[in-house]
């Protein structure tokens, strides 16, 4: 393609950009053993920020030896901290055995031990001796424990402090079904999704991306249903990734897919934990990244971003009937505005006489082209669209009465533009809110001007002349191996039981085409497959009795 | 040669699209009068046995398109200046089609375009498909069978509501006897389309599955015959021979006589679809013909070189090739029992006639 070397040299020039100097280097520097100078090269190395906290104090059962708990203000939960430092580090003397005392007086580094395995009231705390990885756990909300001439430290996870809850999705919005989203936070995230698939097939794997954020990005896939290659080339897509940051998964979407320009997601990404569970139980993978509610799922076909998660709720017939309107949808988008302009000033013979009467009288008046009234009118719309979204929701009244009042009625009672041409645009922008995957919405309103051009230079002809172009491009898209247009261009019969159309569970069912050979599923979509829950419950059954 | 492969099914799509590409659009074999569609149907076995021809070849070089059997068979000396030959045919094939296709359009929907403008366009389009390979044009094809198919279904039944059609007319079935019908037959019914599915013996190694692939190139004939009897008996039906016999357009003229209760009409965008899919793929695949005998005759790895050169030769070759379209239909009638007959039946012929000799005394001690 005409693209490749400009993509080749942006990638070279990214990668001499990176400078290691910033980052976190990955090589294994132990800890200093003694306590002042790691205080102090802690604070030197983050520059005496004032929100790290920085308690030093002598223990009560060895009183000449000095201990160091080292924190982020704001990353952890304070609370736990103070609950930690009462209970494991300043606990009375009387409560300790003696033996363990001799002991510990004789051994410095025995009281790691008293700490790990006595005293310490937090779940997930271990050993530690690498100055990098301690310092990576320590932005990121652990506590540090450092106890003078001893090697190493112990690590604690009390991360906490300010996170939004879970609550409702505000993009994905359905009638039926969880109410449950994703939030910012990873750990929260990944539990959402194993709350809904008990299954000890459900693996994870974790790194961390950016050489300056570190942001973890964790990969999840049922094992054995997606197919080991598929997990093998995300995996390798991921390590290869090198950027300064990863603020949200736009970035990761990005550096993995496998083409960049295209108007089309090539990855999806959603901020519903039902509908991950659903895919992964399809044999998809899904990538979550840490600091957003946007998860992504790959690979992606063309028909997944006209599934909503309620169609596997609600019922078969409605469903269809709503997948259909959404292709509706999408073609209206598409080419509703690029149809009226080719009938109106290339193929007057198309319209019935009384309709072409009416559009003539409404016309007479307006001073423009069919074409210049249709570009104006979709500009005025995606503005307001745009204001909509970016507005503070203070003035939101104010936009949304002088958009409708001034672009509708002003507009066609100055002889601006027609009537008709209002109905086309608001119709089309009406359309474009039926998509669930919001994504692919943007490239049908992107691909809309093009249409324009072509039918008001060729009318019919034009249109599908790009018609044609466009899916020469779509079936010639890949994510992650897959054909863009699968289940329809190559065409498998047995996979369009989920791709317009919906079967009912008591059909039997297959996977989407992504898995090798284990093609057979069970009755139920989304959930734990029921078959292997009812072999489990019935051997438990047996074993009481 | 490209790495792609092609499903049987994606083979038997393409051959039927390519068939009726440009002849459905069009009433065939009108010197057979109302029995057009019985010369179309007898036309459709001698399509058979072209493709039989095809198939033979095929089976005796599955690895070797056209250009490199032929000179698997004749020699280097005698093979190489007919490949050459054979990529003028390719096209000159495309650019017929590629010309026909701008005629139709503008003569139908779009009265002031220059034909340069239009045919431009097509051929930029289908340069940019032919640039991402043969996977991606038979793909495009399985999602346009898809539609033009709904688009037929719709068209039937409306018309049949619409009460337009008059089994009588017709009637009597070979009033002026078989004479008529097999003249016809010979001349023109067997040749077009049929001759021109030569351009897939180019394609024929890209089969992922051989015998499966043969069957279903033999049913998309079979398919492609059937269809274009049946929609030349459905114009004859509607129109009467007459007028299907003088427009250039019938079909559009057909699918212009509904109308359902003054709601459903007007559906000449039908048959512009039609008519625009139909030419891309029919020229698609005569450009991809060409590209293909010419990457192979001149060594040139990667074939994707030669489109945009020879894009723009098919482009100036349908706009040199006639004055007018009346021309260029008188043109064809002439062509069709000249230039396609050789190149697409008899050379053929000779060639597995030179194999099997070949064949018989190679396996002579």
């Amino acid at each position: 393609m005409f693209f490749k070397p400009f993509v080749r040299a942006i990638k070279k020039r990214k990668k001499k950009e990176i400078v290691h100097e910033l980052g976190f280097h990955e090589d294994d520097q132990p800890l200093e053993q003694d306590l002042n100078r790691t205080v102090e090269r802690i604070k030197q190395e983050l520059g005496n920020s004032p929100d790290v906290i920085i308690r030093t104090f002598r223990m009560d059962i060895r009183p000449h030896q000095r201990v160091a708990v080292i924190y982020m203000e704001g990353l952890t939960d304070i609370e736990k901290v103070n609950d930690f430092v009462a209970h494991s580090l300043l606990f009375k003397q009387n409560e300790k055995e003696n033996e363990n005392e001799s002991s510990m007086s004789s051994d410095p580094q025995r009281i790691f031990d008293v700490i790990l395995n006595r005293a310490l009231t937090v779940g997930d705390a271990k050993y530690l001796n690498n100055w990098n990885v301690m310092m990576h756990a320590l932005l990121s909300g652990d506590i540090a424990v450092f106890v003078d001439n001893c090697e190493g430290c112990i690590i604690g996870n009390l991360r906490g402090g300010e996170r939004r809850p879970v609550t409702e999705p505000e993009t994905e919005v359905n009638i039926r079904g969880p109410k449950d989203s994703f939030n910012e936070t990873i750990g929260t995230n990944i539990s959402l999704i194993r709350r809904r698939l008990k299954s000890p097939n459900l693996w994870m794997e974790s790194m961390r991306i950016g050489d300056i954020t570190q942001t973890d990005v964790s990969i999840m896939y049922l094992k054995g249903i997606a197919e080991d290659r598929l997990v093998e080339e995300v995996r390798r897509r991921l390590k290869d990734i090198r950027i300064d940051a990863i603020l949200e998964s736009g970035y990761v979407e990005d550096l993995i897919q496998d083409q960049t320009f295209t108007p089309f997601p090539l990855v999806y990404n959603t901020e519903r934990p039902d509908v991950v569970a659903g895919n992964l139980l399809e044999g998809r993978i899904a990538v979550l990244v840490d600091g957003t509610p946007n998860t992504l799922i790959l690979p992606t076909t063309f028909s997944q971003f006209f599934k909503a998660a309620e169609d596997y709720y609600q019922r078969v017939e409605f469903t269809v009937f709503m997948r259909l309107i959404r292709y509706f949808g999408f073609f209206v988008v598409m080419l509703l505005p690029s149809m009226y302009i080719a009938v109106t000033t290339h193929h007057h013979e198309m319209i019935p006489t009384p309709l072409a009467i009416n559009l003539l009288a409404q016309r007479e008046g307006v001073p423009f082209p069919v074409f210049f009234e249709a570009f104006l009118m979709e500009a005025a719309f995606e503005l307001m669209r745009e204001a909509g979204t970016r507005m503070p929701r203070a003035v939101g009244q104010a936009v949304s009465t002088v958009g409708a009042i001034v672009l509708g009625q002003a507009a066609v009672e100055a002889g601006i533009v027609t009537a008709m041409m209002v109905i086309v645009v608001s119709f089309t922008g009406i359309a474009s809110f039926t998509m669930p995957g919001f994504t692919l919405t943007t490239s049908a309103r992107l691909i809309r001007f093009p249409m324009m051009i072509a039918a008001s230079t060729f009318g019919f002809y034009g249109i599908f002349m790009c018609t044609i172009l466009l899916v020469a491009h779509l079936t010639s898209l890949r994510s992650f191996g897959i054909p863009y247009l699968s289940p329809f261009a190559p065409f498998g019969f047995k996979h369009q039981k989920d791709a317009v159309l919906r079967a009912p569970y008591k059909t039997p069912a297959t996977r989407p085409g992504l898995t090798g050979g284990r093609q057979e599923i069970s009755n139920q979509k989304d959930g734990v497959p029921s078959s292997d829950q009812n072999d489990q419950t019935s051997e438990g059954v047996k074993h009481d009795t | 040669m490209e790495k792609a492969k092609i499903s049987p099914g994606q083979l038997f799509i393409l051959i039927l699209l390519f068939d009726m590409g440009t002849a459905i659009l069009r009433v065939m074999a009108m010197s057979a009068g109302k029995d057009a569609w019985l010369a179309i149907l007898l036309g459709t076995a001698g399509g058979l046995a072209i493709f039989w021809i095809y198939v033979s070849l095929y089976r005796l070089y599955p690895e070797l398109p056209l250009t490199g059997y032929i000179r698997a068979i004749l020699g280097k000396g005698l093979g190489w200046p007919l490949g050459l030959l054979y990529i003028l045919f390719f096209i000159h094939g495309g650019a017929r089609d590629l010309r026909e296709g701008g005629d139709l359009l503008i003569s139908s929907v779009m009265e002031q375009t220059p034909i340069i403008v239009v045919n431009a366009v097509m051929v930029l389009s289908i340069v940019y498909v032919l640039n991402k390979g043969i996977e991606v044009v038979a793909r495009t094809a399985q999602i346009f069978i898809m539609t033009i198919a709904i688009l037929g279904f719709l068209s039937i039944f409306l018309l049949l509501f619409a009460g337009v059609i008059d089994i009588s007319r017709l009637l009597p079935v070979m009033g002026n006897g078989l004479g008529p019908v097999i003249q016809t037959t010979l001349k023109q019914t067997i040749e077009f389309p049929h001759e021109e599915v030569i351009c897939f013996a180019m394609l024929l190694p890209y089969l992922n599955n051989r015998e499966k692939g043969i069957r279903a190139g033999f049913a998309a004939v079979l398919t492609s015959g059937l269809l274009l009897s049946f929609s030349t008996a459905l114009n004859i039906a509607v129109l009467g021979i007459d007028i299907a016999g003088r427009s250039t357009f019938p079909l559009l003229s057909t699918i212009r006589l509904i109308n359902i209760g003054e709601i459903i009409q007007r559906l000449d965008v039908f048959v512009v679809l039609t008519l625009i899919v139909g030419d891309f793929f029919k020229v698609a695949i005569f450009f991809y013909a060409a590209v293909l005998a010419a990457a192979d005759l001149f060594r040139i790895k990667d074939y994707r070189q030669l489109v945009l050169p020879i894009g723009i030769i098919i482009l100036f070759v349908s706009m040199m090739i006639s004055s007018s379209f009346i021309e260029q239909i008188e043109e064809g009638d002439v062509l069709l029992v000249t230039v396609f007959l050789w190149f697409g039946v008899l050379i053929p012929i000779f060639l597995l006639a030179a194999a099997g000799v070949r064949k018989w005394f190679g396996s002579r001690p």
